[in-house]
């Protein structure tokens, strides 16, 4: 990761940061149904180019690059503040079910690997909580693991913050999508690893491994938002094609991270992280002017896949 | 842990919120030590998590004594050679410092004898065994095993353990070990004892602990943190298979609900450029046969790397600096011989290891900082000594 300029903010604007973290926190600890609540189960998947992820199937078409072949052997990331959405375009926060192994507080990892790996990978699919019982057309998340539990002690930290897969370090905190593959598959020059690992940079601090004295300079989380969502039947569609639509999946420049880490210095980072609904900052070296590439729009990551 | 009070304020208020975990309390105090299933009190390093207690082999000091006596007994061997501690010496932070290692009858073994250093946070025991879960599970294999022999007790187990019995010393300890027993001086009591004695080997006090997690800044000298800010960068990538706490992705203990079986190719073979690693050591696609596992192997801990020379899991790398020149290449290149080919191109290594460039500055850098993972006080810990005296504690410990 790169750490460009870190920012140093006062106290006060840290106690707040803390403060209105908490205040979410508390808000996301509900757990028993009350009468008027339900359960609900949101259910994701994966895909590249509208077909279903499957680790070790070779997907074409990826990318801007020929021939834009492409392979997957991870697919993880973490969501939080699922809510619903009210016709009248208020929120109800999804309080979700605290399992000891998927979801804490209002943190849910997903982890949507098919066929990858040896044996049974324990897999999750869903992030499932209870919401009062109303008429809901819409669903909101953001992608990633809020600040105040990004960057705690992964050996002390509850599941699913102790995930190592997942881990950066302690300053730059969790790994907020894990998609790890390659292009060019089988091809006699050999395939090219290509990865995407998104996570807060810039994160300020003495090291590694100690926690950030302030805000990172770019969170990278980022919300989503879908109309026209039944969570009774429809699933969240995380379709990695979109992502990668204007990156060479065969192409890596040379001592950069494979594929993007999320590092304001690396080139392959420009053409992704605006697909994941954030802006970015790329700067190529010291002394060189900050070039900036603003989020896609509308956002093209998710989409509502009907039954 | 200046400038962390609002981190704990904060999770003081997680732990209220949902009623989570215990001993969590706020300020200077350490935490209470966690107590096992069967009342036994870990002395765990500061920072480090409960360990997982095998349902089937609760820990007590009484086990621990026992395994203790029996991992230094050179008659735990068909032909009393060879203990358990040959090849997991402690000096070397229990590994033994061969390239594989010998069974009693002096039959070589494919394979890098394993440091035991934090084993009980493995989330699975040996190079590249996915379903081996437990301790006393692994401690059948160098105990039974004939291909190769190891310590030889197939065939000759009524002869090993009646040496147990006959020895006025260790009747006592096996009926302290497992009280009410009538017979306790079997295979199982004997695995289980040594477990529980391996499980206890854990190492949390090296500079880098002391300098992440106690506080003691100095601990850590100006090379090794820069060589650790080089550890965790996205340049190098080796955090990615060596992170947390452990420096191992492979890590299960009393708080992760969610298995992380993982192995890797790490590009140290491609034989004749068909992925291929050599025939003895072909990792977990001995159990699986699946392509993409050829030449996968658990990434062990770094911690004590420095005592465990050579590397890999057949320690065809002598020393730190080449390990180091293996991942800059991003794999190895053998120009002859027959396992001639060049790893680096192995189509099933793991897309994290990819060639970069390092000064030698920063490779020297690099060994600082993994030289800070040495934990003497682990070494010369005389609760893990040999109670015989047949393997004599290194000069320093004295």
């Amino acid at each position: 990761m790169v750490h460009p300029r870190p920012l140093r903010f006062s106290f006060p604007l840290r106690a707040t940061v803390l403060a209105g973290a908490a205040l979410t926190l508390l808000v996301g600890c509900g757990g028993d149904d009350g009468p008027g609540d339900r359960q609900v189960s949101v259910q994701f998947a994966g895909q590249v180019n509208g077909q279903e992820l499957v680790c070790g199937k070779t997907y074409s078409n990826v990318g801007l690059g020929q021939p834009g072949t492409y392979q997957v052997n991870d697919w993880r990331f973490y969501v939080h503040d699922v809510a619903l959405v009210r016709a009248d375009g208020s929120r109800q926060t999804v309080a979700l079910n605290q399992d000891g192994a998927w979801q804490y507080q209002n943190v849910a990892l997903l982890d949507l690997r098919k066929n990858c790996g040896s044996g049974a990978l324990p897999t999750n699919a869903v992030t499932a909580g209870t919401v009062p019982n109303d008429n809901y057309s819409g669903i909101c998340f953001k992608v990633g693991v809020p600040f105040s539990l990004n960057h705690i002690n992964d050996a002390t930290a509850p599941s699913p913050l102790n995930n190592t897969g997942m881990l950066w370090n302690w300053q730059g905190g969790r790994k907020f999508i894990r998609v790890d593959g390659f292009g060019n598959p089988g091809s006699v020059d050999g395939a090219v690893a290509f990865v995407v690992h998104l996570g807060s940079t810039g994160c300020p601090g003495p090291g590694a491994n100690s926690p950030p004295t302030a805000a990172c300079t770019y969170p990278n989380v980022a919300e989503f938002c879908l109309d026209n969502f039944n969570a009774d039947q429809d699933r969240v569609v995380m379709d990695m094609g979109k992502a990668l639509a204007g990156s060479n999946v065969a192409l890596n420049t040379a001592n950069t991270a494979s594929g993007c880490m999320s590092g304001n210095a690396d080139p392959e980072c420009i053409p992704i992280l605006p697909r994941l609904n954030l802006d970015f900052t790329y700067v190529a070296g010291a002394g060189a002017t900050p070039e900036k590439y603003p989020k896609v729009i509308p956002p093209v990551l998710f989409s509502v896949g009907k039954p | 842990m200046r400038g962390n009070w609002g981190w704990l304020l904060l999770l003081s208020v997680l732990m209220t919120c949902c009623g989570g975990g215990g001993g969590g309390d706020s300020g200077d105090d350490e935490p209470e030590p966690p107590i096992g299933n069967a009342g036994y009190q870990w002395s765990l390093p500061s920072g480090f998590p409960k360990p997982n207690e095998a349902a089937d082999n609760p820990l007590t000091a009484a086990k621990v004594e026992l395994g203790r006596h029996l991992f230094y007994d050179r008659r735990m061997s068909v032909n009393q050679t060879t203990a358990c501690a040959t090849c997991h010496l402690p000096e070397r932070a229990f590994s033994d410092g061969r390239m594989t290692a010998m069974g009693a009858t002096g039959e070589a073994h494919p394979r890098n004898a394993m440091s035991l250093t934090n084993v009980v946070y493995n989330a699975t025991q040996n190079w590249a065994n996915p379903i081996l879960t437990t301790l006393h599970a692994q401690g059948l294999i160098p105990m039974f095993g004939e291909f190769p022999l190891e310590l030889g007790w197939s065939d000759h187990e009524a002869e090993i353990l009646a040496r147990f019995r006959s020895d006025p010393q260790y009747p006592p300890l096996f009926a302290a070990a497992y009280p009410g027993e009538a017979d306790p001086v079997n295979a199982d009591r004997v695995v289980k004892a040594i477990a529980a004695f391996e499980s206890i080997l854990i190492s949390g006090n090296s500079p880098y602990d002391q300098a992440t997690f106690q506080g003691n800044s100095n601990a850590m000298s100006a090379a090794a943190r820069r060589g650790q800010e080089l550890f965790f960068s996205e340049r190098m990538e080796c955090f990615h298979c060596h992170g947390g706490f452990n420096f191992s992705q492979s890590v299960s203990h009393a708080g992760t609900t969610i298995t992380q079986r993982d192995f890797f190719n790490n590009g140290l073979y491609n034989i004749g450029g068909t992925g291929d690693y050599p025939l003895d050591n072909r990792g977990l696609w001995e159990f699986t046969q699946r392509p993409a596992d050829m030449g996968r192997f658990r990434p062990p801990t770094l911690r004590n790397i420095e005592l465990t020379a050579p590397y890999m899991h057949d320690g065809s790398i002598a020393t730190l600096e080449e390990v180091i020149g293996h991942y800059v290449r991003g794999g190895r290149l053998i120009s002859e011989g027959p396992f001639a080919g060049d790893g680096a191109k192995n189509p099933y290594k793991s897309e994290l290891i990819l060639r970069f460039t390092l000064s030698t500055l920063e490779k020297q850098d690099v060994i600082a900082f993994l030289h800070s993972l040495t934990d003497w006080t682990f070494v010369c810990d005389p609760r893990f000594a040999d109670p015989f005296g047949n393997f004599p504690r290194p000069a320093r410990c004295n």
